[in-house]
Formats: structure tokens, sequence, C-alpha cells
């Protein structure tokens, strides 16, 4: 049972075209992970609160689609320095190993502007909410009875994630580059 | 020339056309799907409107990811990710031999229940065909079983995750078309069942038509103390489908809250095993971060990608296209299914509900159908799309943990029957309705 035990713990790891930003992500991704497993706590003790001691509070739900939203924001970095994001590989599998090599430069380029590109959209979006229209800072809340500064911070760090993102996208397109040279 | 605005001289009709060739012709390339949406929202939000409708766009990625109903999803696939770390799987099935274990055929119907109880714990596909594929069918490939119905049952067994409630494609459907989460999972129990009956009801008939690829079943006497040992496999698995089903039909707690007691039941099941160790749940926790990072970015660029065409008018476009085929609603419906099946080829089912469903639930509702239904629907072809080539993950799954003489393409030809089966399921739930909605 050896080897299919191998398959079920298979982990990801960044690939190596990610450079030292994807080994950073990579190490990093534990803290939203877990933030997922404290997530799951903060609702079990809710539903304890509310059904045995009649007491739900007011911050367990804001909570958790915060630390969800941070995992669902950062897990899509992860995939881009691990490669697993989901396309569709009918050519790409088709395609000879020099040509696939091009290809993914082609690719990373293409998805690091697009990125890129929403990370510049993401700060039309951040200006509104980390700003008042007077210049003064003010993180947007969520106008609930606990009204914590999620909002605005989750806007910050979207823009953030896309721009890593496009940043991670432009240093695979330059390693894939080089390595591709490198085997003429 | 101004780019800016520039595209709406196209009109909606050639707009439409354009957005889908570019949307495929990216798409082929091997960009991933979350790119590929994303680029081509931004193309035509600034060649369409210009620069002021991107703030529009971003909020509306801003409110995909910051919903409290999509907690959810991370949870159950926390709980699948645990779930496959454990051997509470492995102990199932050999709890499920006392009932599966005197009938021709009876270990590839047990494979089916230990599949739908697996189902029933989580909502994903993927682990469960893993762990089919190595439980149950090196059992089956030794007591003789015909090969390609060995590897139907365990691809099809293992994609019931999808459509037994919990279920992503569920929730996520419940999302994008704002139909109740918990209505979806009630209607979705029967058809859930039935499917995993059809196939129960084709194993029993290849027992029984061609008995040489169905082995008779070892009867070898099980005593007391054996039965109660593998009794207690099955203990802990019930346990957590009742404490997360149970909740959810019990309204005791919301769809999430349900979800996050289901992860704690798993985990609890493994310290109870002695199998809890930090490793695990690290190791859990980071797959998990990866797949909802995989389904949600898909959801990020889709809904993005929606919400520019829903701008352009290209949803109202799209709509009078297809209510204007017929007048018969069946056809209509009919004719979706169709786009379905050619999407559940080539797509991943979040990016396919995410960029269907806006089109097509407002449809069904003004052609008087039921949402929920529609739902139920929506999910049962989904199945297919697990199974059918060139892309049928089921397949794939399998494949990374099978010997390396079952080929994809053997794989693929196994599951022809199986998709006859669910495609049969879903025909039955568009002539009966009432088997979703009672």
């Amino acid at each position: 049972m050896d080897a299919p035990e191998a398959v079920l713990r298979e982990e990801h790891q960044a690939v190596p075209e990610s450079g030292r930003l994807g080994r950073v992500i990579d190490r990093l991704a534990l803290i939203p992970a877990f933030g997922l497993v404290l997530a799951m706590l903060i609702l079990i003790q809710e539903v304890v609160l509310r059904y045995v001691f009649g007491r739900p509070t007011i911050w367990a739900h804001e909570t958790t689609v915060f630390l969800c939203a941070i995992s669902f924001v950062y897990g899509g970095l992860l995939c881009t320095a691990r490669d697993r994001h989901i396309r569709v590989v009918l050519v790409y599998d088709m395609l000879p190993p020099g040509a696939r090599r091009v290809a993914d430069i082609i690719i990373s380029v293409i998805c690091g502007l697009s990125s890129g590109a929403f990370a510049w959209a993401a700060w039309q979006m951040v200006k509104r909410a980390a700003w008042r229209p007077d210049g003064s800072f003010h993180l947007e809340t969520s106008g609930s009875a606990w009204n914590p500064a999620f909002p605005g911070l989750l806007k910050i760090l979207l823009m953030v994630a896309l721009g890593l993102m496009a940043l991670q996208f432009a240093i695979l397109a330059l390693n894939y580059a080089r390595r591709h040279r490198g085997t003429r | 020339m101004e780019f800016f605005g520039s595209l709406q001289s196209l009109g909606i009709e050639t707009g439409t056309l354009v957005l889908f060739a570019m949307l495929l012709g990216l798409l082929v390339t091997g960009i991933p799907l979350a790119f590929v949406t994303l680029l081509v929202t931004l193309f035509f939000a600034l060649g369409w409107f210009g620069p002021n409708v991107v703030p529009l766009i971003t909020s509306r990625v801003y409110s995909f990811v910051s919903s409290f109903v999509f907690v959810s999803v991370p949870m159950f696939v926390l709980m699948a990710a645990i779930l496959d770390r454990s051997g509470i799987a492995r102990d199932l099935f050999e709890a499920m031999r006392l009932i599966g274990g005197r009938i021709r055929g009876g270990v590839a119907v047990q494979t089916i229940f230990v599949a739908v109880i697996l189902a029933a714990m989580s909502g994903i596909i993927g682990g469960e065909v893993v762990l089919l594929g190595l439980i149950a069918l090196p059992q089956m490939l030794a007591q003789g079983y015909d090969r390609k119905l060995a590897i139907g049952v365990v691809c099809a067994g293992g994609s019931l995750g999808t459509m037994v409630p919990p279920s992503i494609v569920l929730i996520i459907y419940g999302l994008t078309a704002n139909v109740s989460i918990g209505d979806l999972f009630t209607a979705a129990f029967v058809p859930g069942f039935m499917l995993a009956l059809l196939y129960v009801g084709y194993v029993l008939v290849r027992a029984w038509l061609t008995p040489n690829d169905v082995p008779p079943a070892h009867t070898a006497a099980v005593p007391a103390a054996e039965k109660l040992r593998l009794l207690k496999g099955l203990f802990l698995p019930i346990l957590v489908v009742i404490m997360v089903l149970g909740s959810i039909y019990g309204g005791i707690a919301s769809v999430t809250e349900a979800s996050a007691v289901g992860v704690a039941g798993v985990l609890l099941s493994t310290v109870l095993r002695g199998e809890f160790t930090w490793g695990l749940l690290r190791g859990a926790a980071m797959q998990t971060l990866q797949t909802v990072g995989m389904i949600v970015w898909i959801g990020i660029g889709a809904s993005a990608l929606v919400g520019v065409f829903n701008l352009m008018g290209g949803i109202n476009f799209v709509s009078e296209l297809i209510t204007g085929i017929s007048d018969n609603p069946t056809i209509i419906i009919l004719f979706m299914m169709a786009i379905l099946f050619v999407l559940g080829m080539f797509l991943d089912w979040v990016g396919i509900a995410l960029l269907t469903m806006p089109i097509f639930v407002p449809i069904i509702v003004s052609l008087g159908y039921d949402p929920v239904w529609f739902g139920v629907l929506f999910a049962m072809n989904m199945q297919v799309s697990f199974l059918s080539p060139p892309f049928g993950p089921a397949a794939f799954y399998l494949k990374s943990v099978t010997p390396p003489d079952i080929s994809l393409g053997e794989i693929f030809r196994a599951l022809l029957p199986f998709i006859g089966l669910q495609i049969l399921a879903v025909a039955l739930l568009i002539l009966f309705p009432a088997i979703a909605i009672y």
C-alpha cells in the first residue's frame, strides 16, 4: 500500500520557475490556511453560544466571512505560484516540448497583463473604500452593529493580491524565457 | 481612434459573437480560465463603456468573495481533505461488506453505497474517486469483476459527492440563482439516491445478464465479534452525516454552520481514531486553500464577465435568442441541457454555473418552472460532465491512482454506460419534476 499512500498525501508546491516570491507565497500560505480552521472554530462556538447559552455574538459571522475571503484571495495567489489554476489543456498537451515552453511564456505574460490590469481596476475601488471624499484616510466599514473595517481591508487585500499575482506571472514568464534559452 | 466605447458600434449581436469567440479562442490556448474571463471582461468593459464601469465590476468581485453562504465552500472542501487523509473511508468500506457481501455483484453495490455515505459527508468530487480507486477498485479487480464495470462504478460513484447533499455544485447554483440552499439540498436528496440506485440496478442487471463479468459473492461467514468491530467503522461516518444533514434539515444551523459542524465532526473522528496529527491538519488546510483558490478565482472571473455582459445587454439578448427557438418550454429546457452537456465536456462546472445560470435561471422562472428543480437538474447534468470525455475530471482523478495498464481511453470507454444512466436520470427529472419537488 506504499504507492497509493504516497499519492494520497501528495502535496503540491510552488513550481521552481516561480522563484523566491513563489516560495514565500507557498510558505506564508499556512496563515490563511489556518485562518480557515479558525473560521470553522468560530462558527462552532457561535452555534454553541446560540443554542446552549442563547447568546449569539455580533462578530462571529463577519469575522468568518472575512477570514474566508482572505483565504479565497490568497488561494488564487497560491494557485498562481503553484501553477494550479484550472485551464483547458486540449491544444497545450498536443504541443511538442519546445512549443510548450513558448506557450508557457505567452500564457504567463497574458495572465500577468490580465491580473495587472485588474489590480489597477481594484485600485479604482480602493480609492473609494479607503479615503473620504475630502481626502482624509478612512477605511470603509460594514455598517453592521459591530461595524468592523473589514470591507475596506478586504478591498485593499484584493488589490495587493492582484498586484502580487501580476508580479508572480512576470517572474514566471521571465524564468520560463530564461529556461527556454538555456535548453536551446 | 479612441478605444473606449468604440466597441459599442458593433451592436449586441456582433458584440456577443466577438465575446464568445474571444473567450473560446483564448481558452483553448491553455490560459487559465480565471484570467481568460478577467481579460475578456476588461477588454469589453473598456471597449464597450470606458473606465467608468470598472468600479462596478470590481465591486461585483468584492461581493462575490465576501458572501456568508460561500463560507460553506471551504468548509466542505476542508472536510473532504481531512476525510481523504484519514482511514475513515477504508473502515467504512470494510463495514459495508456486511451489507453487500451476500449477493452477486455485492462488492460493486457496496462500493456505490459507500460512495453515497461519503457523498453525504462531503460535497466535492476528486477525493472520493481517488479513495474508491484505492480501496474498492483493487478489491473488485482481485475478485474477478469486469474491469470496465469496476472502473465505471468507482468513477460514477465517486462523482455522487456533488449530487447528494451537501454539494458544492448546489451551493454555487444557489448563490448565482438566489435560491435557498436548504431547499436545494432537500430537493436533491431523492434524485441523488435515484441516481445511485440506477447504478446499483445496472450492476445487478449486469450480474444477471453477463454473469461472467460479475463474480459470485464470497460466502465466508463473519464471526459476531468481527461484525461488531466492523460496525464501529460505520458508526463515526453515519454520526457525521447525521450531524451535517440533521442540522440543515432540522433547521438547527444554517448550511454554513452545518458545514463547520461537519469539519468538526470529521476532525473529532480522526482524534477518536488516533489518527490526528498536526501534519494531517496542516496538509488538509493547505490543500483546501489551494482548491478554494481554484474555485473562487474562476468564480471571480466569471462573475466579472457576467457583470459586463449584462451591462452590455447581452444577457437579455441571449435570453431572447433562447426563448425564441420554440414556444414549447420543454424544447427550451432540452436546448439548455444540450448547451450544458456540450460546455460540460470542456469547461469546469464552476465556470459553467456562473456563466450560464445568470442567463438560464430568469428564463426558467419566466417559463413558470421552479428554480429549485432546475438547480437539481443542473447538478444532475454536471454529473455527466464529470464523466464525459475529453475532460471528465473523474477519469483523470482515477487515472492518477490506478496501475499504468489501465489507460485513460479504457476509463472513458468504461464510463459510457454510466453516462447513459446519468442522461436517463436527467430525462426522468425533466419528465417527472416531482422527483425533486414534492
